[in-house]
């Protein structure tokens, strides 16, 4: 007596919350449904009707269906890729007017700085394709391409520093805690194909100076957990124990799955936390990712020209070029949301050698990702994006010299570039001032990229709410507006 | 009763008075607000006097009791129903004809209505003049009625043309621009105002014709200079002006559609201009793109139903059906590569073909069944066969397409045959078939006989791409062996050649070619790259492989090493064991203030040739090669002599962390005592930030052989 832990066997026990949520989501749902979207016994929604969801998905038809999200982690400069500013090599050296920086807050690490002396781009800067776009000697595979994207020279952000920045852009705040983009497209859409994820991840590491990734990054916040992402490493174990041990045939997997999940059912209908039904249907997700991850990642099944096209160093696991490639592969079976990590550009010193460097990593295998999409028809509705979290200083951080400087972080202005999936092609959309300091047209802030990327998959992103905490939280939150200009 | 009845005779009198006011007044009226508000109760209020006026007409003559009350009632009302609608057709911008015709028939019906209700008030037994009156009445509350109907309907609502209301459902693949696009706007937008009947400014913008023709001030479009088109420039003023059109309270044009008629006007305001004629750059060339997008959602509004419930009956692990959008019936469905794939169940949708407007079979071995099951799918748009293996044959049997736009077909074995069957689908517009064997020839031919069809064979920019192959790897990576080692150099690609050297020399495609592991006996520096045809040769690498007679029987460190960098003690300058990059490993250890002292010792007489410190440079954080280097040996401790000498090149410029072997080579010579000193770097050079300050000597092995 007393020693034997408690069990409540009770199947009715239901406690207040339970009761009126089961009682809400039955009667309630169906009643003001059936109101408010008079076709709703006619027709199921579409999306995830069959994962459980009726969320009502897409809004409208969409123009793109996955994202290949190339996240270039720790900011790239925009003034030695994208945004040619030929006035600070003219100006090399002289401070930063005050005027143009405004009382800008500066990070730690330059706000002690006597002077804030221009840099001009150490690299060139060439034209390209019809709209004679510029773009540096840094990035001339992006140029070939030029053509073909969508770059957008006024992004701006809140955040200074590199984690606040990058959880805002993934999540649309700058503490984390909330779901991030790959998990609310996730919740939207569902997945394409039930034997892959929905959200993947792919990692990889320049030789220039990096910051951290953390799975904060990927995770899906409030939302349910089979939205997060999944991290799918290079080599031989693409996902961590998901092979069976040896002597544990299939079979004996199938049988040992359904008797955990009949225990877990048993216990959801006890206390009827969600996340035990996440927990199961993550059980059958690996389960069949058992059959399908091995497949997919194997690059050997691509032929030579598709090597060529990327660059050798797809043959090399782990590195950018071969996660492009997967990304395409994992594009091609269904996969909604890819997103690449490739750390190493927080170049606070020593730039145009760990720049070019970093741009050696991903510049040909980038390019060749969009062409090798648009040579298999997919660019139409694959979303390819190219960029970092933040911008960087048009003044030098640390010793000044014209061969060999450092940039700060930026917040007020950075570039990105974007292809297919419904964005218009060769345009430039955007400006800064001729220190590429501050917008002067155009801006779009995080929240209006969220927006617009959302608008392209068919989701109004006002829309697309998740009640938690006793209000409904967005990815945009309470702001964003749609980018019309952006849209093809 | 009879006060009631008079109130209500003051209240006729009163309207009759106030009608008459506002007829005569109209031009000077400014009517407030909540006047205006009560002039949108007309729709409302008209319904009674049409009733209530063929009501009473019926009461007359059945002479019934309440037959006062009845006239009273309905002369009230029709006379408000005539002010409401006065007061309402002051909100419009401009009374048309056919605004005019109703209102003078509404108020005739309202005044008749009045004069029926004196003359019966005064005298209730004459006779003909309200017969006269009723008759008339009767007619024209009729066609009062049926032009009020026109106002808010428009003129041919009543009309039996059965005209398509929304013109975007038969947007063609080449829509004409003003039919299709601009027109639809205007008829929008503008011709509210512009038409035949109420035509504003004289100007008339309901066809090709009138919208050519001049309004009040002149030529809306200057054939002469189109970007000065007044009418451009009506829609471009700030919505302030007086001059905005359309006027700033009636619904605005989009940026859509005011880029829409900027691009028209600018390409000759015609009537015969093709969205194929504009530039890809036009800014209303991706607008229109757009909206044959959008059409297309009406194009698929004729599919049959499909529920939720038979879509998730037929779904399976692989095989994914999904509706464009929420609630849409028009499907995709993508079947993916599984091993448990079986084409018994793509028999199965055949239930769903008709709703199918994109399928993939990519990755599948697509046999007769699946090509069965294609061929049912009348409306399938987009087929994507690519990585089947399907040929020439295959493809045959999928002939009766009628609405297929679009074909993926790449990593396949079809050939130039399947470009005829291409050519006979009536819609078809692309095809993607790079990795197979349509060659350039049939592409050209195919070109030339159809000209809108695009056929994608490979990604053109790639052309110029770089294929550079990475170099070798050796595998193991030997920095330091004793007896021998074996190296295997590998390369991640297929039908490699490596070529390779061990004397320092350059490698070519003259040098040794590595096939198997590479035995290795001897110090040496191995350089090797790796070829192929069709791609650029890797860059040379190199690598320094020492061998060492390993471990002195005895040593000692005189100065012990920096205390931040002690490594795991003394024995790692022996372990041939190489530090990685990260010199804060165990592996390494540092001086800076003390020389680099060690004494080693044989317990017998040894021959040795050559001393080779293996240390690291990397300037940034002070990692200099050193000052000097002395070695020192002897067969007796009090009698040594110098060896070698060393005093490395100083650094003339900053140098990135590479690995630096400092080799002391001399004649061999017999010893038992050893003598090594490393003098760190004294001062370090002006163009460093740490100018005149000591630099770090770092060693991780001491190779003695």
């Amino acid at each position: 007596m007393g020693e034997d832990k408690h069990i409540n066997k009770d199947d009715f026990k239901v406690n207040r919350r339970h009761f009126f949520s089961k009682l809400s989501a039955g009667i309630g749902t169906l009643a003001l449904g059936s109101l408010m979207i008079p076709d709703l016994f006619k027709k199921g929604s579409g999306g995830l009707s069959q994962s459980g969801y009726t969320l009502g998905l897409p809004h409208f038809a969409p123009k793109a269906k996955r994202i290949i999200y190339l996240f270039q982690a720790g900011a790239p400069s925009q003034l030695e890729s994208l945004d040619y500013k030929p006035l600070l090599t003219e100006r090399m050296g002289e401070d930063l007017p005050e005027s143009i920086r405004g009382g800008q807050r500066l990070t730690g690490m330059t706000s002690n700085q006597e002077r804030f002396p221009l840099v001009g781009s150490y690299t060139g800067f060439k034209q390209y394709g019809q709209n004679g776009t510029w773009v540096s000697d840094y990035f001339p595979h992006i140029g070939k391409i030029v053509d073909e994207i969508c770059i957008v020279k006024s992004m701006h952000t809140e955040a200074i520093n590199h984690d606040p920045a990058i959880t805002f852009l993934q999540t649309g705040n700058q503490i984390s805690g909330r779901p991030s983009m790959g998990s609310w497209f996730s919740y939207g859409l569902g997945s394409e194909n039930q034997n892959l994820p929905s959200f993947v991840v792919l990692t990889s590491r320049g030789k220039g100076n990096s910051q951290g990734l953390y799975s904060k990054l990927w995770s899906s916040g409030f939302l349910d957990s089979r939205h997060q992402g999944v991290l799918l490493r290079s080599g031989k174990d693409p996902v961590l124990y998901l092979n069976d041990p040896e002597g544990v045939t299939r079979e004996d997997k199938r049988e040992m799955l359904d008797n955990i999940s009949d225990l877990n059912n048993q216990h959801y209908n006890e206390v009827l936390d969600d996340e035990i039904q996440s927990r199961i249907a993550q059980y059958e997700m690996a389960y069949r990712m058992q059959m399908s991850v091995p497949e997919v990642m194997d690059l050997k099944q691509e032929p030579e020209s598709i090597i060529k096209l990327y660059g050798a160093e797809a043959l090399i696991p782990g590195t950018y070029a071969a996660n492009a490639l997967l990304a395409r592969r994992l594009a091609e079976n269904g996969v909604r949301f890819i997103q690449l990590y490739h750390q190493g550009w927080d170049q606070h010193g020593n730039l145009p050698k760990e720049m070019s460097g970093q741009a050696m990593d991903v510049d040909q295998a980038s390019a060749a990702l969009v062409l090798d999409l648009k040579q298999r028809g997919m660019l139409e509705d694959t979303l390819v994006i190219w960029g970092g979290e933040f911008g960087r200083t048009n003044y030098c951080q640390g010793r000044f010299s014209p061969e060999n400087y450092g940039r700060d972080h930026h917040p007020r202005s950075f570039s990105i570039w974007m292809a297919g999936g419904g964005v218009k092609q060769g345009l430039s959309y955007g400006e800064t001032d001729e220190f590429g300091y501050n917008i002067i047209k155009d801006p779009v802030h995080i929240n209006d990229f969220h927006a617009t990327l959302l608008h392209l998959f068919g989701i109004d992103h006002e829309q697309l709410t998740f009640k938690y905490q006793g209000r409904r939280f967005r990815l945009t939150d309470v702001a964003g507006n749609v980018v019309n200009d952006l849209l093809a | 009763m009879i006060f009631l009845k008079r109130i209500l005779d003051y209240a006729i009198f009163a309207c009759v008075i106030l009608l008459t006011f506002f007829l005569v007044f109209e031009q000077y009226l400014e009517m407030p607000a909540f006047v205006g508000w009560l002039g949108r109760w007309h729709p409302l209020v008209l319904h009674f006097p049409i009733v209530l006026i063929l009501v009473t007409v019926l009461q007359y003559w059945r002479k019934d009791n309440y037959f006062d009350w009845y006239l009273n009632l309905t002369t009230l009302l029709t006379l408000i129903t005539a002010i409401t609608g006065f007061i309402l057709s002051l909100e419009g911008s401009a009374k048309g004809n056919l605004i005019l015709t109703h209102q003078w028939l509404g108020v005739s019906v309202a005044y008749l209505m009045a004069i029926w209700y004196w003359i019966y008030m005064n005298d209730r037994e004459k006779y003909l003049p309200p017969i006269l009156i009723q008759g008339i009445l009767v007619v024209m509350i009729v066609v009062t009625g049926h032009y009020g109907g026109m106002v808010t309907h428009g003129n041919d609502f009543l009309s039996f043309s059965g005209k398509d209301e929304a013109g975007i459902t038969t947007m063609p693949d080449d829509p004409i621009v003003f039919t299709h696009i601009i027109q639809p706007i205007l008829n929008d937008k503008c011709v509210k105002c512009h038409n035949a009947n109420k035509a504003k400014g004289e100007l008339i913008l309901s066809d090709m014709e009138s919208i050519v023709a001049a309004g009040k001030s002149g030529a809306i479009i200057d054939h002469n200079d189109f970007g000065k088109s007044k009418l451009l420039a009506s829609i471009s003023l700030p919505l302030e002006d007086e001059d905005h059109m359309p006027p700033s309270e009636e619904e605005q044009l989009t940026n859509d559609e005011i880029a829409l008629i900027f691009s028209w006007v600018s390409h000759g305001a015609t009537g015969d201009l093709k969205f194929s004629d504009l530039d890809i750059s036009d800014p209303g060339h991706a607008i229109i793109d757009k909206l044959i997008a959008d059409s297309k959602t009406y194009r698929w509004s004729g599919l049959p139903d499909i529920s939720d419930d038979e879509i998730s009956k037929l779904s399976s692990n692989y095989i994914r059906i999904l509706r464009f959008y929420n609630r849409s019936d028009a499907l995709q469905v993508i079947v993916y590569p599984h091993k448990n794939y079986e084409s018994s169940g793509i028999s199965e949708l055949r239930s769903i073909a008709d709703n199918i407007i994109e399928l993939s079979f990519s990755g599948i071995p697509v046999q007769n069944d699946e090509l069965d099951f294609i061929g049912l799918c009348q409306n399938l748009e987009k087929l994507n066969l690519s990585n089947t293996g399907i040929d020439d044959e295959g493809m045959s049997k999928i002939k009766n397409l009628e609405k297929l736009t679009e074909l993926k077909i790449y990593n396949s074995n079809i050939t130039d045959m399947v470009l005829d069957q291409v050519e006979e689908y009536p819609q078809f517009s692309r095809l993607y078939a790079y990795n197979s064997g349509i060659t350039e020839e049939g592409i050209n031919r195919l070109a030339k006989a159809k000209p809108g069809l695009s056929i994608i064979k490979s990604a053109e920019a790639a052309e110029d791409f770089k294929s550079v192959l990475p170099p070798p790897t050796a595998d193991p990576r030997v920095y330091f062996f004793s007896e021998k080692a074996r190296v295997k150099l590998n390369h991640p690609l297929q039908d490699i050649d490596i070529f390779y050297t061990t004397d320092g020399s350059i490698p070519d495609e003259t040098s040794d070619k590595a096939v198997d592991s590479l035995e290795i006996i001897e110090s040496l520096k191995l350089k090797f790259y790796a070829s192929r045809s069709g791609w650029e040769p890797s860059q040379i690498d190199s690598m320094n492989i020492y061998k060492t007679i390993g471990q002195p029987d005895s040593y000692v460190l005189k100065n012990p090493p920096n205390p931040r960098f002690t490594g795991r003690g003394e024995s790692l300058l022996f372990d041939k064991e190489k530090g990685p990059g990260d010199f804060s490993d165990s592996t390494w250890m540092a001086f800076r203030e003390e020389s680099f002292i060690l004494n080693a010792e044989w317990d017998r007489e040894v021959t040795i040739s050559s001393v080779v410190l293996s240390s690291m440079v990397h300037t940034d954080p002070y990692l200099f090669p050193p000052e000097s280097i002395r070695i020192k040996g002897g067969t007796e401790k009090s009698d040594m002599h110098f060896l070698a000498v060393l005093d490395p090149e100083k650094l003339e410029k900053r140098e990135d962390r590479h690995l630096r072997f400092f080799e002391c080579t001399f004649d061999p010579v017999m010893i038992r005592y050893l003598e090594i000193e490393v003098q760190p770097l004294e001062r370090i050079p002006m163009w460093h930030p740490g100018k005149g300050e000591k630099g770090w000597f770092f060693i991780d092995e001491v190779v003695i052989e």
